[in-house]
């Protein structure tokens, strides 16, 4: 497979810029947004990574 | 009579009347109690600030908002420190995702001021009866070859594996800076012990992936109306962070 690293390196950059361009929209949003309204979205999202999962073996 | 057209039109004008109100509710919120704009009321200038809804005092923040499960997991895991009297703070990622970080994790980290092995024995005792440690069953090896070296151990609910406590000992300075001028955060009426803002977001950009460096970035952005910036760029020069990463994401530090 022939991958374009040139090309695979600016999309990493892209692809870093624009997080942190989310991050600055999203505080923007947490401030102007009271608290009820943003927490319900974000306690719904962190709920979703509550799944059980087996314990593993211990020593 | 109407017909079903004029009850979906109706329907849907009503929905649309309640998005343009909640619309207007929103932008009447941000100007009136958010957006950073000086107003002159009898005669004295008032600046309003756009910040988050939060109450910071000299050694606390007060904040309201739904709870997730993430926060009564670690809620009510610090209850038992508590009730133990066993002094202790809450470090990195949760940090940020209390303050409403949009990621989740796997672990929340607790530093317990080291207590005695009895101490540790009926804590851990205590701790058994709800969670599970998955690291060992045993309270001397835990003590001895995990704590007393320098290595965590977690505990999750029973029968689960994640999100968990990594539970360590106070281990090098930024460990004691932490407990020793840690905050308390009063998360809808529930006390729990947070490092200093501060030294989070310093130790997250020495971290140094990519996460650390949203995470530090996302505090820095959110809550820089209520750090100390002399302690932030103090805590900055402490752990060598290059202007460069400085400027990049925690902007408008001078």
């Amino acid at each position: 497979m022939n991958i374009d690293l040139k090309e695979l390196n600016k999309k990493k950059k892209q692809n870093t810029k624009e997080r942190l361009e989310f991050i600055d929209m999203y505080v923007d949003w947490l401030k102007k947004t009271p608290n009820e309204l943003w927490s319900k979205q974000h306690a719904d999202f962190i709920n979703t990574g509550f799944k059980k999962q087996p314990v593993k073996n211990k020593k | 009579m109407r017909c079903e057209g004029d009850i979906l039109a109706s329907f849907k004008s009503f929905q649309e009347n309640k998005q343009n109100k909640r619309k207007v509710y929103q932008s009447l919120h941000y100007c009136v109690h958010r957006e950073k704009t000086t107003k002159v009321f009898r005669g004295l200038s008032i600046q309003l600030v756009k910040c988050v809804e939060l109450t910071v005092t000299e050694n606390k923040i007060i904040f309201n908002r739904e709870l997730s499960l993430l926060d009564h997991f670690v809620i009510d895991f610090v209850k038992l420190l508590e009730k133990h009297h066993v002094n202790y703070v809450i470090v990195s990622g949760y940090i940020a995702i209390v303050f409403g970080r949009s990621r989740n994790t796997e672990d929340v980290d607790v530093i317990v001021e080291n207590p005695s092995q009895a101490i540790f024995n009926i804590l851990w005792n205590d701790i058994i009866k709800r969670y599970e440690c998955v690291n060992t069953s045993d309270p001397n090896d835990a003590y001895m070859d995990y704590l007393s070296e320098g290595c965590g151990i977690r505990f999750a609910n029973k029968g689960t594996f994640i999100p968990n406590i990594e539970f360590k000992f106070v281990h090098g300075n930024d460990d004691c800076i932490s407990i020793t001028q840690a905050k308390t955060l009063v998360l809808n009426g529930n006390s729990l012990r947070i490092s200093p803002l501060e030294l989070q977001i310093a130790y997250k950009m020495y971290l140094g992936s990519d996460k650390d460096f949203e995470d530090a970035k996302f505090l820095f952005d959110l809550l820089r109306e209520h750090l100390d910036i002399g302690k932030l760029n103090t805590f900055i020069a402490s752990f060598k962070i290059k202007k460069t990463l400085v400027k990049r994401y925690l902007k408008g530090l001078q």
